[in-house]
């Protein structure tokens, strides 16, 4: 994998003449966790789509600058809330879709050794349909690692699962995404509270630090800290609401 | 006491092999239903024209009994009805194959260019508003009285409904899904081919259902302004002939072989959606 770069965003976004966000500065530091924690509507995922190059739709009015200086879209890997697997391809022709589509022989020995590590092997050939939806959601997340890029965006990509998969996707994530530059945006405080170096949160007021306990992430869903943590940033979030 | 709640709670849910059993037989019965119902209706129907056409009397030049048409079917099927089946047949299957490639590569385009899609869609569906039977003797001007002039208004008549179903069916991608491919620096090409048409197939294959129907409407249609073969023009004949029987039997024709063909694109969508379904 390349060098892991800081990221920084800067500006305003707006549809049309509606703004969506203010002018804010986004810092999201090298090889570390930062999440976006903010209610549904507050522009969380489009900031995401920004710093991956994505269509928003919205008109920003900003930078997006890598600490090394080169572009930040083409280094980067996305998930999705939901898996997006498609229904025909197996566990490896799924975790292998980005060669596929760019029309790239795929490294199948690299794929299965993801799909080992992410504990698949025996489910390799099966389809998703004959799969559960937090085995589905490693799949995901052996594609995103498949990219093997430095830069890696999740927008909400647990929070459709149930809460003991969620919990241990989490840890999952942080183990194998450990050394990159990761942005997580969710509207869940505890999942914020677990995994970020550094929190925001994001809401009609604009963009306020917040920063989270001594303990490095992944924090233990018992640790005190962590838990106090969490009822903070969940005041914070129904006090903006 | 816990432990006995516990226990209970458990098998509660559990299904014995006799309800098992049960469901079995009760789901081959839904399944013989689902023939035998619309079949024997079919069957009621038939009996119902012969009795009525036997008990009033109804001269045969009004309307033959069902036993009478198949009668003329036996009698002329080889020396007669399959000679005129085949080019109807044949040109149905190419105006078919013409109309889904064309479809799909309409759709395609629409689907891929904003500013396209902008400019032509609108046009597309008001086009589907023409009555298009009217415009059968305009191909006959533009492309003379051959197979020429039929293939082109049956292909112009189902092509439609091919085109307004991929596209919405290219439409209903799940839009993170393209997000995500975008993420993956898929081209435009890899995503279309790879994502979004089989994604569309099941709104492709009805798309394509209709355009069997269309594609022997406009062929038949054909026949009957210009040819000097086909079912179309066998029908035309017989009827100036007065010759009730031969018109029905050459309609039962056309009848299995209208059902032949969607009975082969229903497998064929049966086939790939299991091949790209979940």
């Amino acid at each position: 994998m390349a060098e892991a770069p800081g990221i920084e965003l800067q500006g305003t976004a707006r549809f049309g003449a509606v703004p969506l966000f203010a002018p804010l500065t986004l810092r999201i530091d090298a090889g570390a966790w930062s999440c976006l924690l903010g209610p549904s509507g507050s522009g969380k995922s489009t900031i995401l789509r920004l710093i991956a190059g994505l269509e928003t739709g919205v008109d920003f009015d900003g930078t997006i600058t890598a600490s090394d200086g080169r572009p930040v879209a083409p280094r980067v890997a996305y998930m999705a809330q939901t898996d997006l697997l498609l229904p025909w391809l197996d566990v490896l022709g799924n975790v292998t879709l980005g060669a596929r589509l760019r029309a790239e022989t795929p490294d199948l020995a690299a794929a299965m050794a993801l799909v080992d590590r992410l504990g698949l092997s025996e489910h390799a050939h099966k389809r998703p349909a004959q799969l559960s939806g937090g085995q589905r959601q490693r799949v995901a997340l052996a594609r995103t690692l498949m990219e093997d890029r430095p830069v890696v965006l999740l927008d909400e990509p647990f929070s459709a699962l149930d809460a003991r998969t969620r919990a241990d996707m989490q840890e999952l994530a942080a183990e194998t995404l450990a050394g990159r530059t990761v942005l997580l945006v969710t509207h869940d405080p505890g999942e914020a509270a677990r995994l970020g170096h550094r929190v925001c949160l994001l809401d009609r007021n604009g963009l306020v630090e917040s920063p989270p306990p001594a303990t490095l992430p992944v924090r233990a869903v018992d640790d005190a800290a962590m838990l106090a943590f969490q009822a903070r940033l969940l005041t914070a979030l129904r006090e903006a609401g | 006491m816990g432990n006995s709640a516990s226990i209970t709670a458990a098998r509660a849910g559990v299904v014995s092999p006799e309800q098992r059993a049960e469901g079995r037989r009760a789901a081959t019965m839904a399944g013989l239903r689902k023939v035998l119902l619309p079949a024997g209706t079919a069957g009621a129907a038939l009996l119902i024209w012969e009795v009525t056409v036997r008990v009033l009397q109804i001269p045969p030049v009004l309307l033959p009994a069902p036993s009478a048409i198949w009668a003329k079917l036996d009698q002329l099927f080889l020396p007669l009805i399959l000679k005129h089946s085949i080019p109807t047949i044949t040109e149905s299957l190419i105006a078919f194959v013409i109309s889904t490639v064309i479809g799909i590569a309409i759709a395609g385009l629409l689907s891929s260019s904003r500013l396209l899609r902008e400019a032509l869609y609108p046009n597309v569906v008001f086009f589907q508003l023409i009555p298009k039977i009217a415009l059968a003797p305009l191909f006959i001007v533009w492309l003379g009285i051959g197979a020429e002039s039929r293939l082109s208004f049956a292909v112009f008549i189902s092509f439609f409904p091919v085109v307004i179903a991929t596209l919405a069916g290219l439409d209903n991608v799940d839009k993170s899904l393209l997000r995500l491919c975008r993420a993956l620096r898929a081209s435009e090409w890899q995503v279309f081919r790879d994502v979004r048409l089989p994604f569309a197939l099941p709104y492709i294959f009805s798309g394509m259902k209709i355009a069997t129907t269309f594609s022997i409407i406009g062929v038949i249609v054909g026949e009957f302004i210009t040819s000097q073969a086909g079912l179309g023009y066998l029908i035309l004949f017989a009827s100036a002939q007065a010759e009730t029987e031969l018109i029905f039997a050459a309609i039962t024709v056309l009848c299995v072989f209208g059902l032949v063909f969607y009975g082969a694109i229903a497998l064929a969508e049966i086939y790939l959606r299991r091949r790209f379904g979940a």
